[in-house]
């Protein structure tokens, strides 16, 4: 049952694991700067 | 009712991003076995060392006896709280002065020996014997550096105090959050950060200049306590006899341009019309035109053991002035 799931899911699980890859890799890429952001910090 | 079909795919949707972070958590982990980002370690910090504390004014205080390894340098906490050696309540022979501050005054991201609490230690050795307990605590202002020397400091019986105001130093007491259960999660910890910077990339109001220099506005709040808890320190140390001093810090991102200049004036003002002995490094700094050379790392502002050495050597003579020969 799960495999028939997947089977017809497939194209839709890869994307979702594409999408989240990329996301990443972009957000990392993109905030890969120097500190900007005030040493505040959402602490206790 | 949605239909079957919308049914399963939403089930997969929620279910393979949940894969995916508990892929990234793992992947996340390996990573930082072998490299550091600023925001995971001081989310560690703050679950490894902090402890809530039963002043609401403090917020929290270190606990005592742990030993953590935090920005590629060990942290030792001793039995009171702080990074420092022993010292007995009992005072001997030594002067004793107490620093007051916050992550910078606490050393982070830097050894302890070469913090400049154990630089100006032995060179103050020079003039006179000499200990300094270091009260320094990650992400305190005013408010809970003088709330902490009156609840424990006064017990040490010190000579001199110095508190060493940084420019956040004015900002409101941060309070419990209710998402901090999140803070287990190296990748939520990493996302926030980096969604919040992303933000402050498009959004330069959400930077560390706005935001600092909002901290100095008319009626700030922060402002207004750090104010009041300068005047209750001032009063405390008189009614002890203690020597009372205050260094103000530069900010490193850009210390040639001295972006805070109006506000470090203005802190210089109240300071010096309520008769508190005060210096300001900022100037001190001005020569220095590659800011990174001074960072603990890219992604942390915070001074490097460089400038630790030049804070020391700054502030010494100002520091050594209130003890006598």
């Amino acid at each position: 049952m799960i495999r028939d799931f997947l089977r017809k899911y497939r194209w839709l699980l890869v994307g979702i694991l594409v999408v989240y890859v990329c996301v990443s890799l972009l957000l990392l890429y993109l905030t890969d700067s120097p500190q900007a952001l005030p040493f505040q910090y959402q602490v206790r | 009712m949605p239909g079957k079909r919308t049914r399963e795919i939403l089930l997969l949707v929620l279910v393979s991003t949940a894969m995916c972070l508990v892929a990234g958590e793992l992947v996340l982990r390996a990573y930082l076995s072998r490299h550091t980002f600023y925001d995971v370690e001081m989310s560690r910090y703050a679950r490894l060392l902090k402890v809530d504390s039963e002043n609401p004014k403090i917020g929290y205080v270190h606990r005592p006896n742990r030993e953590e390894h935090l920005m590629n340098v060990d942290v030792r906490i001793n039995s009171d709280g702080f990074r420092d050696d022993e010292y007995p309540l009992e005072k001997g022979a030594r002067w004793r002065i107490i620093f007051l501050g916050d992550s910078l005054t606490f050393g982070w991201g830097v050894e302890k020996d070469q913090t400049f609490e154990a630089l100006l230690e032995r060179a103050l050795q020079a003039k006179r014997p000499t200990e300094i307990i270091n009260f320094g605590a990650g992400n305190y202002n005013t408010e809970q550096e003088v709330n902490l020397f009156l609840e424990k400091g006064l017990r040490y019986r010190p000579d001199q105090v110095v508190l060493f105001y940084f420019i956040n130093d004015a900002e409101p007491t941060p309070r419990a959050s209710r998402l901090e259960w999140l803070g287990n999660f190296r990748i939520a910890t990493f996302y926030w950060s980096r969604v919040k910077a992303l933000w402050a990339r498009f959004d330069p109001s959400t930077g560390f200049e706005a935001y600092y220099r909002d901290l100095y506005r008319d009626g700030a709040p922060g402002w207004q306590h750090a104010q009041e808890a300068l005047l209750q320190l001032r009063d405390a140390a008189r009614e002890h006899g203690i020597a009372l001093q205050v260094v103000l810090l530069p900010e490193l991102h850009a210390p040639a341009e001295r972006l805070f200049a109006p506000q470090y004036a203005r802190v210089m003002e109240f300071l010096r019309a309520n008769g508190i002995p005060a210096l300001d490094l900022s100037p001190r700094f001005a020569g220095e035109t590659d800011p990174m050379s001074l960072w603990v790392a890219p992604d942390d502002a915070h001074p490097n053991a460089r400038a630790h050495r030049a804070i020391a050597d700054s502030s010494y003579d100002f520091i050594a002035e209130a003890s006598p020969s």
